[in-house]
């Protein structure tokens, strides 16, 4: 503005020399053609004459250099008056704008204050005033005692007008200030004023207060965190799919659920984004399907399981979505949650197997006591019928003999229900894990030797030939030796009840590949090959015929095996109908069972 | 109660040994005339061999249940009157299969009241049939 008056202002020689130049040259014009009158037109003229073309050519001259001077002056005079008059508009136009500024200053929102080198406020704005009522700048208060409360004796050590003032550039700070109900905090701006020759002479100071949007920024940050913590350190997946089909936000635990890094699939479709996290296709189809079907209905809900295929793992996941829809009813895009559900997948199947399994036991355990009280009530059955009938009244009438006969029945019924309920505890025990064995170092041929001294009496009676066959070289095992006796009482028994007269029963035991084998082989009527497998399990008796009418409980078998089994060892059975049986039992050498007995110390196993 | 079965011909079919006895012994001193059957092989064969007029049948044996055996002796054997034993527990399902079957059924340890009774029955009927069959044998003499 101010280059733009002083070209308006000193336009002075230009306009002199514009004026005086053509006024010379109209001189000397009319000088030079005075004089050549005077040489070509006088000498023909008379004095009268001559003096008359002199008045007149002067007369004509002068007026013609008078009209000439007035033009000029008059043009030069209207050309001074705009000129004064564009300068006075500008200078109002200028005066309107500084008024304009003042008063934007004046009345902006925040406090505006100059602060002069010396600290002194040179002015203030009215936000500052009404801040600050008791300073005047026409006294030149120092900034720091008049904007403090209490006064400060030298400036705050953030002041930024005062480094501003320092190295002429803008600085900023937040104060925060005690509140009658909190703390409010002030931003302050320094901004640098100049002279002409660039020296800093103030700076100007904008206090504003940004306490609530400090707080709201708070806020915002502070829900900004949360949000992002939750969907950081959820186990879910959290999605939107847009408009169009593509894969607008994904968010949570995107790596560990769908094994890809989100960033990878955003922005894509999702048959491309199934194509990377490698959906099985049948699944990603079914996925469109339902998509597609819940947007062709107009519905809302998408909800459904998803199988897939995680770096070659299946994985199910469980899928919770709600398709959104304009005011008009034009599709925006959907959001869905995704959760892993495989663990709690595994742990049904877990369950429903295990339910499965306690049924099934459950169910084995109603059979076994079905089957235990249908054996159970025979001999109760012998019992009461001959007791019954002894005490009748008519018994008198029966011989003794047949009173003996009556008595001895009841006696061997009575100890075969013993029998039995002694065998189905030890099932119970056996089957509720309580087996204890109390291994003992034991010489397994004379265990072996002790039991077929037990059985040879009632084989000598049937007329059955027991034999032995120790093997050379049988360690020293370390077994339970009453519960080992049991097992081959029971075969060795087995062996002589299914035998006929002149066969032979033969026990053989030798040692083989780190085991000891114990085999008892009898030559009786043999078992059909069907019911071999359930010869081990409780009451699975079979269609083979004790050869003196002995009776078995079923157990005895079943028994044997557990008690096996809880050594380390294998039982098995082979037999061939017609040609008798073969029942045999391997023991390890080394191996005592690990929950009952101390290991064998080392290099003790020969 | 001695002699009240005299001359009933009666099979008694139990694979255990003890009750087959026992019942062989109650039965012979009722005055029947006993046959015993540990297996149901041995009950066909005696079947085959001679008719009775009761035969007392266990429940549950290897090879073929008590049920089995009367549904294949019955329609060659119509004049003889068959009795289940069983020492089931579970009686609903026995008496409902007997019942099916129309056969009466006693429950371990036998009622042996009860037993009379049936076999008294079977007494009755064996006279009646022998009566009629005298008859029949005079009516084919005339």
């Amino acid at each position: 503005m101010a280059s733009a008056v002083s070209r308006e202002i000193v336009p002075g020689r230009p306009g002199v020399l514009r004026t005086l130049g053509p006024s010379a040259l109209l001189l000397l014009g009319g000088t030079t053609a005075f004089e050549t009158l005077k040489q070509v037109v006088y000498p023909g003229l008379s004095l009268w004459q001559s003096h008359a073309v002199t008045i007149v050519f002067s007369t004509l001259a002068g007026t013609a250099a008078a009209h000439f001077l007035l033009r000029r002056y008059r043009r030069t005079r209207r050309r001074f008056d705009d000129e004064m008059v564009r300068r006075r508009r500008t200078e109002d136009e200028a005066a309107a704008i500084e008024q304009r500024y003042r008063s934007v200053v004046e009345n902006i929102g925040i406090g505006v204050a100059v602060v002069n080198r010396d600290m002194s406020v040179g002015a203030l704005n009215r936000h500052m005033r009404a801040w600050f009522p008791a300073v005047n700048p026409v006294s030149r208060p120092v900034c720091y005692r008049v904007f403090n409360d209490p006064p400060r004796e030298e400036p705050c050590t953030y002041c930024p007008v005062v480094k501003t003032l320092e190295d002429g550039r803008v600085h900023e700070a937040v104060t925060k200030t005690p509140d009658g109900t909190g703390t409010r905090s002030y931003r302050i701006i320094s901004s640098p004023v100049r002279d002409s020759s660039g020296r800093v002479t103030a700076a100007i100071e904008t206090v504003e207060d940004v306490t609530e949007r400090e707080q709201a920024e708070g806020k915002v940050r502070r829900s900004e965190e949360r949000y992002r913590w939750i969907t950081e350190n959820i186990q879910d997946v959290i999605y939107s799919i847009t408009s169009k089909g593509t894969i607008g936000f994904l968010s949570g635990d995107c790596e560990g659920i769908l094994g890809i890094p989100a960033g990878d699939v955003v922005g894509k479709s999702l048959v491309e984004a199934g194509s990377t996290v490698s959906v099985l296709p049948e699944a990603l189809q079914h996925v469109m399907e339902l998509y597609g079907r819940t947007v062709a209905e107009g519905r809302q809900a998408i909800d459904g399981e998803v199988r897939f295929l995680r770096n070659g793992e299946v994985r199910y996941l469980e899928h919770k979505g709600r398709v959104q829809y304009e005011k008009d009813g034009t599709l925006a895009g959907s959001i869905g949650v995704v959760r892993d559900i495989t663990e709690r997948k595994r742990a049904e199947a877990e369950l429903g197997r295990r339910n499965a399994e306690l049924v099934e036991l459950n169910d084995l355990k109603n059979q076994l006591l079905g089957t235990a009280a249908h054996d159970l009530r025979n001999p109760l059955s012998v019992v009461q019928t001959a007791s019954s009938f002894l005490l009748d009244r008519d018994s008198k009438l029966l011989t003794e003999e047949r009173k003996a006969t009556f008595i001895r029945r009841i006696n061997a019924s009575s100890q075969f229900m013993l029998k039995l309920i002694d065998n189905l505890l030890d099932v119970a025990r056996i089957e509720s894990g309580r087996l204890d064995l109390e291994l003992e170092d034991c010489d397994l041929c004379g265990l072996v030797e002790d039991n077929l001294t037990l059985n040879r009496m009632l084989a000598e009676k049937k007329g059955i030939r027991l034999d032995f066959v120790p093997g050379c070289g049988l360690p020293t095992l370390r077994l339970d030796s009453g519960k080992m006796a049991q097992v081959l009482n029971n075969l060795v028994s087995n062996a002589l009840k299914f035998s006929g007269s002149g066969t032979t029963v033969r026990v053989s035991a030798a040692r083989m590949n780190g085991s000891v084998v114990v085999s008892v082989r009898d030559h009786g009527q043999g078992i059909p090959a069907e019911e071999l497998e359930k010869l081990f399990k409780p009451f699975g008796t079979t269609s083979a015929r004790s050869t003196a009418g002995e009776k078995s409980t079923g157990l005895g078998l079943a028994i044997s095996r557990k008690i096996v089994e809880a050594h380390g060892g294998t039982i098995r059975a082979e037999s061939e109908v017609g040609k008798g049986s073969t029942f045999t039992f391997t023991l390890p050498v080394a191996a005592a069972p690990p929950p009952t007995g101390p290991g064998r110390p080392q290099g003790d196993g020969r | 109660v001695n002699g009240t079965l005299h001359g009933l011909r009666v099979l008694l079919v139990d694979d255990n040994v003890h009750m087959l006895e026992t019942m062989s012994d109650v039965l012979h001193c009722w005055g029947a005339r006993v046959d015993t059957a540990a297996d149901v092989h041995t009950a066909v064969v005696r079947f085959e061999q001679q008719a009775y007029d009761a035969a007392v049948v266990d429940m549950v044996m290897p090879g073929m249940s008590g049920i089995e055996l009367i549904r294949l002796l019955r329609p060659a054997h119509p004049g003889t009157v068959f009795v289940i034993l069983t020492a089931y527990a579970d009686r609903r399902s026995v008496q409902q299969a007997c019942t099916d079957e129309n056969v009466p059924v006693l429950f371990k340890p036998v009622d042996l009241e009860e037993l009379l009774r049936l076999l008294s029955d079977a007494t009755g009927a064996a006279a009646a049939r022998q009566g009629g069959a005298a008859r029949a044998t005079d009516e084919s003499w005339n």
